[in-house]
């Protein structure tokens, strides 16, 4: 695999995603020793540079460059920088300045990670853009997937909730797409709107009608923030209609898998029974997101270097 | 291409060198062959074999890849795949035999030593290679060798299993 | 070189030109262009554009008068604002001055004292309207003073929704998007004004079919209403963004459209519905090296009007009536100068970058060339 960045999965060759879901399944057995680290990268220092707060997708990438023997440096800008004015490349021409081999970026705008990828010669992966992807996710749900199933041709996935703006639906879509797997999306009108045709899914109206066909069924988060706006009447409208409750997840086959990009909320898009009834598999995708995010470091860190063999 | 151990040299080696570990072990209450991947592995499990054939005990069986432990992962060649690191067994206390086919600058040597290590502390690490071809970089020496060869640096030695012979090609260099 | 160039449709001009024999026998001379939607950011926003560089800019685009936007610092909303410089080289500069106080909507402007004050039309520059009863009494009002009035259709609400087209491409590339509907709405709003007033109504940006055919509706039913639509809108569509590297070049307001939308505007310039702006809204660097939804909008435009609009419509006649003779119709204007075109000439927008930055067409080869002013 030669290449520098990730920015998302639209475009990304089938070979590629097979390959680092593969080396995510290996990279698992890293967690599982006594010591649980390599040294595959030491002396290299990988960046995370939040705009947004998310203390879970920065820690794992975090866990995941120190298990991989890489140093870590933190920026959290939501609160420093950018509220002095400095632009986003400013803040970049600074990290620059530090050598980094690799910059986590998370930024509210959409290509803000292909803007710096063009800019600078460090690698760039994408932790979340505005409401365009985030691969790693992506990645995770669909090693979680793999696990279960092996190939993911052929089988059904459900996203359900606030497609339109959900980052992670995106790259799930792209990705599932790619991997053979067919993608049905349903969710309020608001946030399942009749120009998501322009990607590979299938738009159903509720969840009922999901929820029968789906092998797995993801459930998005509810933005709290949307919520009383014109986007979405409530909460308790919201976990009536379009919420996985233990009575609707009866209806769902046998083997389904219940996943969910966390944090989650009781009782709005998910019951709590069926967050941690058997089929969830929520926890497994924190554990995998680790894998995947190591993954992702091996294959994009370390373009130059000696060469020796025996 | 120049085959310098055929099939019945390789048997007769094999067979040598579980001999000799069953005689350097005699008393040792618990040890274990761990292959490296990937041209250790197929000697381990023909030790284990013999091994047992002879009488002993059959010793715990482990691989290792190395990758994640090289240090010329920064060629900006094709990455190498990641195989399977498998110790099934308690490696504190064990004594750890490691395996491979070749002996060279013994760098994959000092790496799978170093990943051993992170699964536990064992009693002792001994080093058995079929062949030896010389030219080593780092202060590693292996305690069993059933061939030594002298070779150019640019040379390529082979132990194809399948075949059950030995090659050595001469390289570019 | 004193050398003799046909003018289309009439008769030759003596021009002083250094060129080739074979360059000189495939000249032509025009009406000089007409932009109707100048931004120049001019002055007040120096990083942006100076009075000289804007000059040579209209030079070299083959435009003899600009009508610039009331949108400078300070605004152009009492007489004492307009600007003072009327002609520099071969270029007049015109003003708009604004239609409402501070282009905020809510109260008139003097327009008949900035109308004696030099002022050759009225606009908001490019700043909708919320409050249509406000707008219908501007358009009453500005009708008794004779002044054009130009409104950048959109409903402001939908209008400050989203960076990209809403439709295939923003879904894909993950940018908010901008619906379709923004500008349908404000076309129809401002027929429906035009009609119950009876003032003079110019719609700039325009981008969708819908307003097209809205737009050829109303003039057959005889309304005094025009329109027109940027040169690079004519060339480019929301597919230019799908390579994914979110070109800060192409974050325009209104967003590029569909290409059936684009389709339209050169059908509805090529039949004469539309006329044609070069839309000149130069950034500087540092507006435009952000995030795609942090970048300013705009892009320069004088330098590329005419070889995109020739190369979207491969006619020079055409492409002559939409910028250079529709705009005189629209505001009223004589201009005599002419501008010498080689129509076998190219222009590469990116070449000019140093002076007009940020064109949305740089990168691109484009089929004719201005070779300059004839006075």
């Amino acid at each position: 695999m030669e290449r520098k960045d990730l920015l998302g999965l639209r475009g990304m060759p089938r070979a590629e995603i097979e390959a680092l879901i593969s080396t995510a399944a290996r990279m698992r057995q890293v967690g599982e020793r006594r010591i649980k680290k390599v040294p595959t990268l030491r002396g290299r220092l990988v960046v995370s540079l939040f705009f947004e707060n998310s203390t879970r997708t920065r820690t794992s990438f975090e866990l995941a460059a120190k298990r991989l023997s890489a140093d870590t440096l933190s920026f959290n800008v939501s609160t420093s920088s950018t509220a002095k004015g400095e632009t986003l490349m400013d803040t970049a021409r600074n990290i620059h300045a530090m050598q980094p081999d690799c910059i986590v970026i998370r930024h509210a705008s959409a290509g803000a990670p292909a803007l710096l990828a063009r800019s600078f010669p460090f690698s760039v992966i994408n932790a979340g853009d505005g409401i365009n992807e985030h691969p790693s996710q992506a990645l995770l749900d669909m090693l979680t997937m793999s696990d279960h199933w092996g190939a993911l041709d052929g089988r059904t996935v459900a996203i359900v909730g606030d497609v339109q703006h959900s980052r992670v639906a995106r790259s799930n879509i792209f990705g599932l797409a790619t991997m053979g797997a067919r993608v049905v999306v349903a969710g309020p009108g608001t946030m399942c709107r009749r120009e998501l045709a322009a990607l590979p899914v299938t738009r159903r109206h509720t969840i009922d009608e999901v929820v029968g066909e789906a092998d797995a069924i993801m459930m998005l988060r509810i933005q709290r923030e949307r919520l009383g706006k014109a986007m979405l009447p409530s909460a308790r409208e919201y976990a009536a209609f379009y919420g996985l409750d233990l009575d609707r997840l009866q209806r769902a086959r046998p083997e389904v898998l219940v996943m969910h990009p966390g944090p989650i909320n009781r009782g709005v898009e998910i019951g709590a029974e069926v967050a941690d009834g058997g089929r969830s598999v929520i926890l497994d995708q924190v554990t995998n997101g680790i894998a995947v995010r190591m993954a992702l470091l091996y294959h994009l860190l370390g373009r130059e270097g000696p060469v020796d063999e025996g | 291409m120049n085959v310098v151990w055929t099939r019945e040299q390789l048997d007769e080696g094999v067979k040598r060198l579980a001999s000799q570990l069953v005689t350097t072990l005699v008393g040792v209450p618990r040890w274990a062959l761990v292959g490296i991947r990937d041209g250790g592995v197929p000697l381990a499990d023909e030790l284990a074999d013999e091994v047992e054939r002879l009488g002993a005990r059959r010793p715990d069986r482990g691989d290792v890849d190395i990758t994640l432990y090289r240090d010329d992962l920064y060629t900006g060649l094709e990455k190498p795949v990641l195989g399977d690191t498998d110790l099934p067994f308690p490696v504190t206390g064990c004594g750890i035999v490691l395996v491979d086919d070749v002996l060279f600058t013994g760098r994959t040597v000092r790496a799978a030593m170093g990943e051993v290590w992170d699964f536990g502390r064992p009693d002792f690490i001994k080093l058995v290679v079929l062949v030896d071809r010389g030219h080593r970089e780092l202060p590693v020496a292996a305690d069993l060798v059933a061939l030594s060869l002298h070779t150019r640096k640019s040379d390529r030695v082979t132990v194809d299993w399948d075949r059950r012979e030995v090659r050595v090609e001469p390289g570019a260099g | 070189m004193k050398a003799s160039v046909p003018v289309l449709g009439g008769a030759a001009v003596e021009v002083d030109l250094d060129v080739s024999n074979e360059v000189l026998s495939r000249l032509v001379a025009v009406p000089a262009f007409v932009d109707l939607y100048c931004d120049p950011g001019f002055p007040g926003f120096p990083p942006r554009e100076t009075l000289d560089s804007l000059v040579v800019g209209a030079e070299a685009g083959g435009f003899g008068a600009l009508l610039c936007s009331p949108r400078v610092e300070p605004i152009v909303d009492v007489p004492e604002n307009l600007g003072r410089v009327e002609a520099r080289g071969g270029v007049r500069l015109l003003n708009a001055a604004a239609l409402t106080v501070g282009l905020g909507g809510v109260e008139l402007t003097e327009m008949g004292l900035l109308a004696r004050a030099g002022a050759v039309a009225l606009s908001d520059g490019g700043v909708p309207h919320r409050d249509t009863a406000v707008l219908r009494n501007a358009l009453e009002y500005a009708r008794e003073f004779d002044l054009t009035v130009l409104l950048r259709p959109a409903d402001a609400d939908l209008d400050i929704v989203g960076v990209a087209n809403d439709s295939a491409a923003a879904v894909r590339l993950g940018l908010r998007g901008n619906p379709a509907a923004t500008e349908e709405i404000g076309v129809a709003r401002a027929l429906a004004l035009c009609r119950a007033t009876g003032a003079t109504v110019h719609l700039t940006h325009l981008g969708t079919a819908v307003a097209v055919e809205l737009l050829d509706r109303a003039r057959r039913e005889g309304l005094p209403i025009s329109g027109s639509c940027a040169a690079r809108s004519l060339l480019l569509c929301e597919d230019d963004l799908d390579d994914g590297a979110y070109d800060a070049r192409y974050r325009l307001h209104p967003p590029l459209r569909s290409a059936a939308d684009r389709a339209a505007l050169v059908d509805g310039v090529r039949a004469g519905v539309l006329a044609v702006a070069a839309d000149h809204q130069p950034r500087a660097p540092e507006e435009k090296d952000h995030e795609f939804e942090r970048a300013v909008p705009g892009s320069a435009g004088l330098e590329s009007a005419f070889a995109a609009a020739y190369t979207a419509l491969g006619d020079l006649e055409a492409t002559v009536r939409a910028l250079a003779i529709m705009p005189r119709e629209i505001i009223g204007l004589e201009v005599k100068t002419l501008a010498i075109i080689d129509p076998l000439g190219t222009t590469l927008p990116a070449s000019a970058g140093g002076r007009h930055r940020a064109d949305a067409l740089a990168g691109r080869q484009l089929r004719g060339a201005v070779l300059g002013l004839s006075r």
